[in-house]
């Protein structure tokens, strides 16, 4: 398919995000398990398009009952990494790893001592180095669709969060009634 | 511990905030009103930007501006410098907030917007910063040190952003000539709009 036919982005996710699950291995449970015994909260962290992923896991996270919330990058250089705790799990979202809001943080996150999870594409980036456990997202499968802006690795990273999320949540024994309490204004709240 | 002298301590903040915004009044002049008609006559985007507590004054200016007739939007800083600020055109204006002038992601942002075209207004206490210098317009923002938490945290001086957003607010909705009777039809779910006045909505 013709790089230049739009299915070929939708083919491109599919394929990144059908490999990421024929390669899980024991670091997803291990993080699984970082989860379940997590006494602090659930921090997502990231900048730019990885952030926004991440802001939206730490609310899928919470929709299922774990305390979840996001700590946007660049905003911690102005004083938010104050709200993280040492018995906290942080996941960092970063495709390449070297984000300078993100690894220029990484020192005060060891202090702090909370945990580091990283969700990256490069196990040896900085990033991945400093972490605790890497959960590889694997290659961008984008390049020679666009080159000039991430596509699966993005996709990857949102399929990966949302297995977290759902396995805790199964684990947690969590059920539809639970979930439709924590949704009172959307269409699962009202009973559809 | 006594509550007395702590609640007198609050106090003092608040009259020292008061005082700090009685005599900022005084001091809007020539380079607020270039603002207000930059953003009144504004034929693209009012991009707002800023970090930590000036990015949240400048989510906070940003919703105003909308609200009262102006499109606008905020951009992060540095979400910026990872692709967003592909969206700035010319015809554009970024209001940027910052209170020392020297946030490198901010200033990094501030240079790119005005190299895609778009026009710099720099709110700030140092009218020398680095921000200061590569805007087209700098409103100096003065800092009071008493209206600040401890001399530090930065409690006057972003209210005094807040107040000089809500006078930039007030005058680009009156020269735009935004109807307060819209306020009907994009506040639907507030008590904004049941708070116009008959007779303010009919003279628009």
């Amino acid at each position: 398919m013709s790089h230049s036919d739009p299915r070929s982005v939708f083919e491109i996710e599919a394929s990144a995000i059908r490999a990421l699950g024929e390669h899980l291995d024991e670091r997803f449970w291990q993080v699984v398990d970082l989860i379940q015994n997590c006494t602090g909260r659930i921090v997502w962290f990231g900048v730019g398009k990885s952030g926004h992923i991440a802001r939206k896991l730490a609310a899928t996270m919470a929709s299922v009952g774990i305390h979840a919330f996001f700590l946007h990058a660049g905003e911690c250089h102005h004083g938010d990494i104050g709200s993280l705790a040492p018995d906290d799990v942080m996941i960092a979202v970063s495709y390449g790893g070297e984000s300078d809001e993100v690894i220029s943080m990484l020192p005060l996150v060891k202090q702090i001592g909370a945990t580091l999870v990283a969700l990256t594409g490069k196990p040896d980036s900085t990033l991945g180095r400093s972490a605790d456990i890497v959960l590889d997202i694997g290659p961008d499968l984008g390049q020679g669709l666009a080159g000039w802006t991430r596509v699966s690795s993005l996709a990857a990273s949102l399929a990966m969060g949302d297995a977290l999320a759902i396995a805790v949540g199964t684990a947690r024994g969590i059920t539809r009634q639970d979930y439709t309490r924590s949704h009172p204004g959307g269409s699962f709240g009202k009973g559809h | 511990m006594q509550n007395e002298p702590l609640l007198e301590q609050a106090r003092g903040l608040i009259r020292a905030e008061g005082r700090a915004l009685m005599e900022l009044a005084d001091q809007l002049g020539d380079s607020f009103m270039q603002t207000v008609h930059l953003v009144a006559e504004c034929t693209g985007r009012v991009l707002v930007t800023g970090a930590g507590t000036s990015g949240a004054m400048a989510h906070r200016l940003s919703h105003l501006l909308a609200s009262s007739g102006t499109p606008s939007f905020y951009m992060h800083p540095a979400d910026a410098l990872h692709g967003p600020s592909a969206a700035i055109v010319p015809g554009d204006v970024l209001i940027a907030l910052s209170k020392a002038g020297h946030s490198a992601e901010l200033n990094q942002f501030a240079r790119i917007a005005r190299e895609r075209g778009a026009k710099v207004v720099a709110w700030t206490a140092n009218g020398e910063s680095e921000l200061a210098q590569l805007s087209d317009v700098v409103v100096v923002v003065p800092t009071d040190v008493r209206a600040e938490g401890e001399g530090i945290f930065p409690f006057g001086s972003s209210l005094a952003h807040g107040a000089v957003g809500d006078a930039l607010c007030l005058l680009a909705r009156r020269l735009r000539g935004f109807d307060l009777k819209e306020l009907h039809q994009t506040h639907p779910s507030g008590a904004t709009a049941t708070l116009v006045p008959d007779e303010e909505a009919d003279a628009g």
